[in-house]
């Protein structure tokens, strides 16, 4: 296993909560819902971890903080030890394009621009000269299986080759911690066995990976396994 | 093998090259356009007429401008002309008397007073022909005019005093009636009499429906005694001194004229260069006029670009989630948006602009009274005005998808 586990957490999360509504909006008060309810939980780099949950549960939401998408309405959220809560919006996608990479059960991929293009956009974020970007993004989709459909449109892949694509875009910038939200949900047996064949050689090559699924069979593939219920960790 | 992100870096960010992003930006907003072919051509439209109508409009207003100064530079800014006017409907027309312009003369605030007699008459040499307007002025006609000759001489006053049969021709008659020989000292018939020919007078841009050109001067005296019989002048030219306001001249004019008719105001002192200051007031209003028109034309074309954007932004929420999550900045966001409506707007713009030279020519071919000046000021604040729009247009669409929350835009659609 290459995750060092004595080094320091990369997240840690502590007494995180997050609610919606509770504000008057209009005449309307909308009822206050706590979707996150005192999650802390600690991750340290390298490790392969599992978030599941049934719907509902708040899984999506916990993955939304993590990956910087969305604050928390209370608590702490530390990355390699700076508190997240400080950090501006720019600060944030910073966090988002050098440590995240996002895989998505609906692949997330822009239609209009080819597969190539698409695994570039957080390089172009990230300031990478046109050469290096191009040769980048050829290399991981070739890595990937996808080498010969550099200039395919999004709608011109199957599922699998979209979420490959995915991955390849969460890698682009490096890919330090990769998100993985239901990525096996919209595929094939096959597919899906593949993504997550690819993801666990991620996770040996010393990525931190965090899968979010409800399916136990899916998260079993995962060295550690977070449960949460009505937005509590119920399990660790 | 795998190293972590260095967080002390989060503080500096990083900086997206610009040209890349812009080359990213406005490849989506080609994609998109192409994507919707009818709402661009929509979009553009608006943007094209605007900047077409300001072209034109400004074009038109400025080739008239133009008109009128170089009228002004025919004959100076400081000619007045007089002449006989009827008073009342029923009364018959003032004549200005010989008595009344040597009063004129005499003020301090006048330098020529130069009485015009003429008519069209017919002149020939050897077989040749040419109908002109012959008129009877003083030796000082080449300073009131400001019409100097092109070769010989003008007439001497001693020979405007002693009548004599000598003329001085415009450059057309000297090229209809002399196309090959040296007109100077040339006997010509006008009319019935004979005019020896002294002087050729320099070539000048023609008047709409007067060819100047094709003016004969002779001696104010000779042609009361040869070509025309005694008869009071059709009209006077008096030339003001530049060191008198010309509003104050016209007033001392007016009222010497007035003493001298009785308090009958039976004459008329007609400004030129007022009126040609005065038709080029008009025509600056005018101008404005038609411009902010224009300006409104291309407004309306703004905010069809910006209702674009707007749906633009709606249409492609999703897609501005994707790009949040994969670590683009509010302005990053921002500057695609901005970057399409931009692109959006200069295309409208350089279309506009080739419309707008398009219908200029074409008036220009129809007819030749169309007073056209293409200002290369004009065109590029046209375009310029486009990419205003553009941005300003495209600021608040642009804004919108850039303050949206990354969650609740993938969530979208």
């Amino acid at each position: 296993m290459s995750a060092d586990s004595t080094a320091s957490p990369v997240i840690e999360l502590c007494g995180i909560e997050k609610c919606y509504g509770g504000e008057a909006n209009g005449t309307k008060v909308q009822p206050k819902v706590r979707v996150l309810n005192q999650v802390s939980l600690s991750i340290r780099a390298g490790e392969f971890v599992a978030i599941i949950g049934a719907s509902g549960s708040g899984k999506s939401t916990l993955m939304n903080i993590l990956g910087c998408l969305d604050r928390p309405s209370a608590g702490e959220y530390r990355f390699a030890g700076h508190d997240v809560a400080g950090f501006d919006n720019d600060q944030l996608a910073w966090l988002r394009r050098n440590a995240f990479g996002f895989i998505f059960q609906s692949y997330h991929l822009i239609p209009s621009e080819s597969a190539a293009e698409n695994v570039e956009v957080p390089a172009l974020y990230a300031g990478l000269a046109d050469d290096a970007r191009h040769a980048r993004s050829e290399a991981l989709l070739g890595r990937l299986g996808l080498g010969e459909r550099l200039d395919y449109l999004p709608k011109q892949l199957s599922g699998g080759q979209q979420q490959r694509v995915s991955i390849a875009r969460a890698l682009m910038n490096g890919g330090y911690i990769i998100l993985a939200d239901e990525p096996t949900g919209a595929l094939d047996t096959a597919s899906g066995a593949q993504v997550m064949g690819l993801l666990r050689e991620l996770a040996a090559n010393g990525h931190t990976i965090i899968l979010i699924t409800h399916d136990p069979k899916v998260a079993d593939q995962a060295e550690r396994v977070i449960e949460i219920s009505d937005g509590r960790i119920v399990r660790d | 093998m795998l190293h972590p992100p260095d967080i002390t870096q989060v503080e500096h960010g990083q900086s997206t090259s610009l040209l890349a992003s812009i080359q990213d930006a406005a490849r989506a907003a080609r994609r998109s356009m192409v994507a919707n072919p009818v709402r661009t051509a929509l979009t553009l439209l608006g943007i094209i007429i605007g900047v077409a109508a300001v072209i034109v409009m400004l074009s038109v207003a400025e080739g008239a401008k133009r008109m009128i100064t170089k009228e002004m530079g025919v004959f100076g800014t400081n000619l007045m002309f007089l002449d006989g006017e009827s008073p009342s409907p029923q009364a018959p027309e003032g004549v200005i008397s010989a008595s009344d312009l040597r009063a004129i003369a005499r003020l301090p605030e006048v330098d020529f007073v130069e009485p015009t007699v003429g008519e069209d008459l017919v002149l020939r040499y050897g077989n040749a022909y040419h109908a002109g307007y012959v008129r009877g002025n003083s030796a000082d006609y080449p300073a009131v005019y400001h019409w100097p000759t092109a070769s010989g001489r003008f007439f001497s006053h001693d020979e405007y005093h002693r009548a004599a049969a000598v003329a001085v021709i415009g450059h057309k008659v000297r090229e209809v009636l002399f196309p090959a020989q040296d007109p100077l000292g040339e006997f010509m018939l006008i009319g019935q009499t004979p005019f020896q020919v002294v002087g050729v007078l320099k070539e000048k841009d023609n008047e709409a429906n007067f060819d100047r050109n094709s003016q004969v001067v002779v001696p104010y005296t000779t042609a009361v005694t040869r070509l025309y019989g005694p008869t009071d002048p059709d009209y006077v030219s008096i030339v003001a001194a530049e060191q008198y306001p010309l509003a104050h001249t016209e007033r001392e004019i007016n009222a010497i004229l007035l003493k001298l008719h009785g308090g009958v105001a039976d004459f008329e002192l007609d400004n030129y260069a007022a009126s040609l200051d005065s038709q080029q007031k008009i025509l600056g209003q005018l101008s404005m006029m038609l411009g902010a028109i224009a300006a409104i034309s291309l407004l309306v074309g703004g905010i069809g670009v910006m209702n674009v954007m707007l749906m633009s932004v709606r249409e492609r929420t999703r897609e501005i989630g994707i790009r949040m999550a994969t670590g683009a900045r509010q302005r990053d966001i921002m500057r695609q948006f901005l970057t399409e409506s931009v692109l959006v707007s200069l295309v409208g713009g350089v279309v506009g602009i080739l419309l707008a030279f398009a219908l200029l020519l074409l008036a220009v071919l129809i007819s030749d009274d169309v007073p056209v000046a293409i200002v290369p000021a004009v065109v590029a604040g046209a375009f310029s005005c486009a990419l205003v729009t553009g941005i300003v247009f495209g600021f608040t669409p642009a804004r919108r998808a850039a303050q949206l929350d990354p969650v609740a835009a993938l969530a979208s659609e």
